[in-house]
């Protein structure tokens, strides 16, 4: 097999290799970080290269398995994690100079489930500072390019996560998702990303940006390794008052059932919100739609109103808890942010407390009204984003773009429902274009199950970029 | 439409909250605050007498 070949397999292609003899943990591991010595000088996925940690991880997992101690799907894989998640011993910056030199002195939970699990951290990546901010430019990192044009913005806030697997310099990696932190980076670099339901993943020790709407998931190339990952770190964690106390599925063995009977609604209103959604956007989602129509989902148009307005709640409630967490370092250390983010976060100085409260009351009520279209349907389908990826320089020039387009995103983070973005066409510019699929509370299983026939059925994530090397 | 600030306004209520700003901050982040303003009178049209902000938020199950 070829270098690009190894590179670009997946978890689950790369686990039956570890244990048929084909690849071992360390030829892998160091083949990635080849790569990321010969491409991440163009991407800036990487903030913390941890090497050393990587090829022990490796070298223990190709013993374990040596002695036929088997930790499942994930051990010996290269992986990589967004700059929030908190890593024993090893910087963790949320990409920001305010916590430049933090090194945390103990593992997020979910850090923890992944090293039980077997995997070779690689390192942290760049992303939006503390999950808030744009690709800025004065931040102390800088920000993750999109590997499929390197003019062009990732998408975020989990940038790194995207850039890094669309250059196929990991195989797995965790975001976050507060308003889409997770699917838009899918959406825009062409993998997959799984925003799971509110509380199934802990955020303990994961640097917060809005308590009740911030959701941990994995992101990888195709479905069934989000399906791996997500069985990893699913499960109740006392210490994350928002853990649900429910049983995780067996994510991975749900992938292989039949999409009959499924019915799917598409809110189509919403798709022309402000100023809509690019044609080829929706060329590539009505070409999805019929994929899963021809694999037995019945679908049926919704009203998308509800969806389209979920954005104002979300974005105050975003807002207030933000600076709820940054009011003291905010006035103290000011300088320490980026201006975007700094301007971002004084918003929320400016939102009473009844602001916050009617924001939380009409959420109430979208959840209501949002779990009714539930009633009638497995699915909710739309594009994952209204655009392909911008360059940096049209997204500076228009930072206000993203409100006068839809969201597609917020509407699940504000209901807590599973939502994924799976890739679903490029563009004649060659940029990609993703599916979102949500479902009901907790039932990933049928989210991915759909996810993952789709991609069965289609070759887009066989796709990747031309870097060159 | 909500009522539009001013840059003086602005500037007072920041410092109110002790957060002081140049003219150039608070001009850059006047249309952000006139769209947080904006947000807030669209969702409160949402806001009906019987809903209640949850203490800890949850996602319904339903069977």
């Amino acid at each position: 097999m070829t270098a690009a070949g190894v590179l670009a397999l997946s978890i689950a292609e790369l686990a039956q290799q570890y244990r048929t003899g084909g690849l071992s943990p360390v030829e892998v591991t160091q083949a990635c970080l080849d790569r990321i010595a010969a491409v991440d000088g163009r991407l800036q996925a990487f903030i913390t290269l941890t090497a050393d940690r990587a090829l022990a991880q490796a070298r223990t997992a190709q013993d374990e398995l040596a002695h036929g101690v088997d930790r499942g799907p994930l051990q010996g894989v290269p992986f990589a994690l967004k700059d929030l998640y908190a890593t024993k011993g090893i910087r963790t910056t949320a990409h920001s100079k305010v916590l430049l030199d933090w090194v945390p002195d103990a593992d997020a939970f979910v850090t923890g489930r992944l090293y039980a699990a077997g995997i070779a951290l690689l390192g942290k990546l760049a992303m939006h500072e503390f999950a808030f901010g744009f690709s800025g430019v004065d931040t102390p990192f800088p920000p993750a390019r999109n590997p499929w044009n390197t003019e062009c913005v990732t998408g975020g806030s989990s940038s790194g996560s995207g850039a890094a697997l669309a250059g196929l310099e990991c195989y797995g990696s965790l975001g976050s998702d507060t308003g889409g932190s997770i699917r838009n980076p899918a959406h825009l670099c062409g993998i997959v990303g799984l925003k799971p339901t509110y509380g199934l993943v802990s955020r303990a020790g994961v640097v917060p940006l809005s308590w009740s709407l911030d959701h941990c998931g994995p992101m990888a190339r195709t479905v069934e390794d989000c399906a791996i990952i997500l069985q990893a770190i699913a499960g109740h964690d006392p210490q994350d008052p928002a853990s649900a106390n429910v049983a995780a599925s067996d994510y991975r063995a749900a992938l292989g059932g039949s999409l009959r009977g499924l019915r799917a609604a598409i809110p189509r209103s919403w798709f022309g919100e402000g100023e809509g959604t690019d044609p080829e956007v929706l060329a590539a989602f009505d070409a999805a739609v019929a994929v899963l129509v021809d694999a037995g989902v019945q679908v049926h148009e919704v009203d998308g109103a509800d969806f389209e307005a979920a954005r104002y709640p979300n974005m105050t409630i975003l807002s207030a808890e933000a600076y709820s967490y940054h009011e003291v370092t905010i006035r103290e250390r000011p300088q320490d942010y980026s201006a975007g983010v700094r301007n971002r976060i004084r918003e929320g100085a400016f939102l009473s407390a009844a602001d916050y409260l009617a924001a939380q009351r009409a959420r109430t009520g979208f959840i209501r009204r949002i779990q009714a279209v539930f009633d009638g349907a497995d699915l909710v389908l739309s594009p994952a984003g209204p655009r392909t990826a911008a360059t940096f320089e049209a997204t500076l020039a228009d930072p206000g773009m993203a409100n006068r387009t839809p969201s597609y995103t917020n509407a699940f983070n504000l209901t807590g429902l599973p939502a994924i973005s799976v890739p679903c066409g490029l563009s004649r510019a060659g940029l990609p274009i993703g599916l979102q699929i949500a479902g009901r509370a907790f039932a990933e299983a049928t989210v991915l199950r759909a996810a993952h026939v789709y991609q069965r059925a289609t070759a887009w994530h066989t796709q990747h970029p031309d870097l060159g090397v | 439409m909500a009522d539009k600030l001013t840059l003086d306004e602005v500037k007072a209520m920041a410092a109110q909250k002790g957060l002081p700003l140049s003219d150039e901050e608070a001009a850059r982040l006047l249309p952000a605050l006139q769209r947080s303003r904006m947000a807030v009178q669209m969702l409160r049209t949402h806001v009906t007498p019987g809903l209640e902000p949850r203490p800890v938020f949850a996602p319904e199950v339903r069977p």
